[in-house]
């Protein structure tokens, strides 16, 4: 949550470099999530765009924090529905690893173990239908309200709920047949 | 999908695992929804070159006086524009009623001058104002007029039938004609005898005895000078020069000789 949301997007209005990085620091990692959850090729570019859309078009927005929310996730589910559509008109190509990132890499350990988890969740995820997906994701990762969820999917709340049910249980017998611990 | 999947999904508490509660009795779906809520903890993505210039220095247009310049200016404009659109047709408008004013003005003059039934008080000044114009136009452009003027020779219409248009031609030439009354004619009109020393018509005051029928207008070989002409002696026999190279040209009838008394030859 950003402290002193309305005067935070009253200064982002204005251009101010320092409201756009507390936005940024508050949405971009859920962001970056929910798209990375949606396959998304190159997440950290896409989160970019993202939030260069929001940025540019803070004059369009009326409301508040829970509200912005929502509208920041609505226009990342619309960029990762364009980049799903990009990707179904060219070939795929597989990303090559970037090893070479120094920094705050974790230890080879906590990195396997990390990966394989958070692979593991993809997979699962992988075996449901796109509103299924989106509808967890959105609950899960943007911890967004179903109401909240609807308005993004431009959906009604009764068939989030059951989209959200659905896919649940979809999960549940994916764990189940797989055999597979988390 | 089965109908006991459907009652087993219906049994599912997705609000309470949804929320991040723990759900003892799904320990499967409990565990998921964790580690897919800690995506969202992961490290920050990094910015694009485009976005981290954004997050740095903010957008260019954040200062707020430049914005009032540009509404100032963009009013400034516009206000401009309006009183130069105003000035225009107002300019219109009175350079065509001006224009109106001088075409009505024109009409009327000529239209009064042309009129037969006007009373002489009011026609002969426009007369005198066509022939002016006429004239200096013909001076300024140097071109013939269509219709020959009236020389000074040329005798005014018969008081007795002013409503004809054609001028009446005296049945006999005055009796102190010596010979050289022949003079070319108006165009389209009938060879006139002139009695010699005669004085401009009535009504004819634009001209002086004597000046030639068109100055702009250099005398042609073989053609006749005008017999006003001062250098001319009165009373010089011409009427064996009746002007062939001339009319027949112009479209002017052949003068002929008519009636030439033998006075002094």
């Amino acid at each position: 949550m950003i402290e002193g949301f309305d005067d935070v997007l009253a200064r982002a209005r204005k251009g101010s470099g320092d409201a756009f990085a507390t936005i940024w620091t508050d949405l971009s990692r859920p962001v970056a999530a929910f798209l990375r959850s949606r396959g998304a090729d190159d997440p950290d570019d896409l989160t970019s765009e993202v939030f260069l859309s929001v940025f540019t078009g803070l004059d369009r927005f009326r409301g508040d924090q829970d509200d912005f929310r929502s509208w920041v996730f609505t226009i990342a589910h619309r960029r990762s529905v364009d980049a799903w559509r990009r990707r179904a008109r060219t070939v795929a190509v597989a990303p090559l690893a970037d090893d070479e990132d120094g920094g705050s890499v974790p230890s080879a350990e906590d990195g396997a173990l990390e990966t394989l988890s958070r692979e593991r969740v993809l997979a699962v995820l992988g075996t449901l239908t796109d509103d299924q997906r989106e509808v967890l994701t959105l609950r899960i990762v943007a911890d967004l309200t179903v109401e909240q969820v609807a308005a993004v999917m431009d959906r009604q709340v009764g068939a989030v709920k059951a989209l959200q049910r659905r896919g649940l249980a979809s999960v549940r017998r994916a764990i189940e047949r797989q055999g597979v611990p988390l | 999908m089965s109908l006991f999947d459907d009652d087993q999904d219906m049994r599912i508490p997705d609000e309470q695992l949804l929320s991040g509660q723990s759900v003892p009795s799904e320990p499967e779906l409990t565990s998921f929804v964790a580690t897919l809520r800690d995506l969202a903890d992961g490290p920050a993505p990094t910015p694009s070159a485009a976005l981290a210039a954004l997050l740095r220095d903010g957008l260019p247009t954040a200062q707020p006086a430049a914005d009032a310049d540009v509404v100032d200016l963009g009013a400034h404009r516009s206000r401009r524009r309006t009183l130069r659109r105003a000035g225009a047709v107002a300019g219109t408008t009175v350079a065509l009623k001006v224009a109106l004013g001088v075409a009505v003005a024109a009409a009327a003059v000529v239209g009064t001058s042309q009129l037969d039934g006007a009373p002489d008080i009011v026609r002969e000044p426009a007369q005198a104002v066509v022939g002016a114009v006429v004239d200096t136009w013909q001076a300024v452009t140097g071109t013939a007029p269509a219709v020959e003027p009236a020389t000074p020779h040329q005798v005014p219409a018969a008081p007795s039938d002013p409503q004809d248009g054609a001028p009446a031609v005296p049945a006999a030439p005055a009796a102190p004609c010596d010979g050289s009354c022949a003079v070319d004619p108006a165009p389209g009109r009938g060879p006139v005898v002139v009695p010699p020393g005669s004085t401009t018509a009535p009504g004819q005051t634009g001209e002086a005895p004597g000046a030639p029928a068109d100055p702009g207008r250099p005398a042609e070989p073989g053609k006749p000078t005008d017999p006003g002409r001062s250098d001319e002696a009165p009373g010089q026999d011409r009427k064996a020069t009746p002007a062939p190279a001339a009319t027949p040209a112009q479209g002017a009838p052949a003068v002929r000789p008519t009636q030439a008394p033998a006075h002094g030859g």
